[in-house]
């Protein structure tokens, strides 16, 4: 596992530091935001906004998992506050179809049920599901209480069985 | 066993190769800003952005009573009951330093501190605290197309500063900047205007803003107007008395034989009570501190526990380990009665 340099905040991180922190986490940064913002393009800025913060902030992390649940938890909650904005709620984000200039990415049905859970449950639907953590990892990186986290995922599998069938653990 | 449909929809979710380079020559970018930035004193990147924002606004303020008597760009106003608000135009928004300097504990505002800030407007809101010590450090409140910010005075209160030329008018005898800022076409072809407000009262900056269609702009402009006739003759609010910690009693489950609980009290008082068959009930006094709650007793025991909105989560703590389980929710089931004078 890749060493995590611990920095005191205002002493900040070298490049090398940096890109490294950026590799090791830009896809799972890149899919929690893809989640919320459904485009390439939005995704990309709001990726861009999760690391500058992490940048700024320089926080004092314990090894990678940290690390990974500070980017998280900013990534998420920067991507809410964008949904929020009056002038995104003007432009209703959900009528519009997810096309980019300059890539494309493709959705299937599976992908696209989950992009439309509400908001509370897209981080930890896809820290479960695809990252593997369980339900009390969730809680700890995401500095919610367990029995939030596991009534979330109770309602998100609720929501996915009606709208695909099959059996969803 | 994780579902695969999911893994498999997800697997061909990443950022594509052109956007990996744009991004890590900014973070580069902004890493190397960042680095220069430290080696100055503490002193100069505290005082630097007060001290070019004193300058700006100055600067403003100036061109701002020039501009007004040139007949430039269109001045709206607003007839209020408390005086005549003026919107000038802005220039165009940018960035600002918005960073709290410490971390930041977050939770909805109660119905009975929305009240106290915001009055009969219908807003919800939720505050920013340190974590440090659970003070209230920023307050953000929405209805409809009403953004209201309160900060503590001398913070910035947002990361995008509309520069506008703007000077004051009075309202129920508070001095209030106002302006106006109108966006390029969206996709659909329409135009947007945002009207803002700030002005300060209590211990608090408050900014607030109204934004929709171009088309929309005299009811915009009215519905800015009567909130800003709201707060300006309102209390003026206080939010250096709010705190993260809800006062109240708060309870590990249902049964009321085998949970335990605890009582914040709003002079920083505790009591600890157990399951019902123990008879033993710490007091004492507690604290937030660096994100936790610290209760300590008279006897010298101290109990841990992480707070989370309106739940607090155990994590340890003398006798009571061996009761209740470490990561046991105990959840807010009666708020501290208000005082009645």
């Amino acid at each position: 596992m890749a060493k995590t340099p611990t920095a005191a905040r205002g002493s900040g991180y070298t490049d090398n530091e940096i890109l490294d922190i950026y590799e090791r986490n830009k896809t799972i940064v890149y899919r929690v935001c893809f989640a919320y913002m459904k485009n390439p393009n939005d995704t990309e800025d709001a990726v861009q906004e999760t690391f500058l913060r992490f940048i700024k902030a320089a926080p004092a992390l314990q090894g990678a998992e940290h690390e990974k649940a500070w980017l998280l938890r900013t990534a998420s909650n920067l991507c809410k506050n964008r949904l929020r904005h009056w002038w995104r709620r003007r432009e209703n984000i959900e009528a519009h179809e997810m096309v980019s200039d300059t890539q494309e990415i493709e959705i299937n049905e599976v992908l696209e049920c989950v992009l439309r859970l509400p908001k509370k449950y897209k981080t930890v639907v896809y820290l479960y599901y695809y990252e593997g953590y369980d339900s009390a990892e969730i809680a700890r990186m995401l500095r919610k209480a367990p029995s939030t986290v596991r009534n979330h995922l109770h309602e998100a599998r609720n929501i996915l069985r009606k709208e695909l069938g099959g059996d969803w653990e | 066993m994780k579902n695969q449909r999911i893994i498999d929809a997800w697997n061909k979710i990443a950022p594509s190769d052109a956007a990996n380079r744009q991004l890590q020559n900014s973070l580069l970018t902004r890493n190397q800003a960042v680095r220069k930035s430290a080696k100055k004193t503490l002193w100069q990147r505290r005082l630097a952005p007060i001290a070019s924002l004193a300058l700006c606004l100055a600067a403003v303020a100036a061109l701002a009573l020039v501009f007004a008597n040139s007949g430039g760009e269109q001045v709206y106003t607003a007839q209020l009951r408390g005086g005549t608000l003026r919107f000038f135009r802005s220039a165009q928004s940018s960035q600002q330093t918005f960073d709290f300097g410490v971390d930041v504990l977050m939770r909805d505002l109660t119905a009975q501190e929305t009240g106290l800030l915001f009055g009969d407007l219908d807003i919800q809101a939720e505050g920013y605290f340190s974590a440090v010590d659970g003070s209230a450090m920023h307050i953000e409140g929405r209805g409809g197309n009403i953004k209201i910010l309160f900060g503590l005075q001398g913070n910035a209160l947002t990361d995008t500063v509309i520069e506008t030329e703007r000077t004051s008018s009075q309202i129920n005898g508070v001095s209030v900047a106002a302006g106006y800022f109108i966006t390029n076409k969206n996709s659909r072809g329409e135009r947007n205007i945002i009207y803002i407000a700030s002005f300060d009262r209590g211990d608090a900056s408050i900014y607030v803003e109204c934004g929709g269609s171009l088309q929309e702009s005299a009811t915009l402009r009215m519905e800015i107007g009567k909130v800003v006739e709201a707060l300006t003759s309102s209390e003026a609010p206080s939010i250096a008395d709010m705190e993260y910690l809800l006062p109240g009693l708060y309870r590990s489950g249902t049964n009321l034989l085998e949970s335990a609980s605890v009582n914040l009290q709003s002079d920083h008082t505790f009591v600890l009570f157990g399951p019902a068959v123990i008879s033993y009930a710490p007091h004492g006094s507690y604290a937030l501190e660096n994100g936790k709650l610290i209760l300590r007793s008279g006897g010298g025991e101290l109990y841990l526990f992480t707070p989370d909105a309106d739940t607090l989560i155990f994590e340890s703590g003398a006798w009571l380990e061996n009761w209740i389980e470490s990561g046991s929710v105990f959840t807010l089931t009666e708020t501290e009665a208000a005082d009645t004078k």
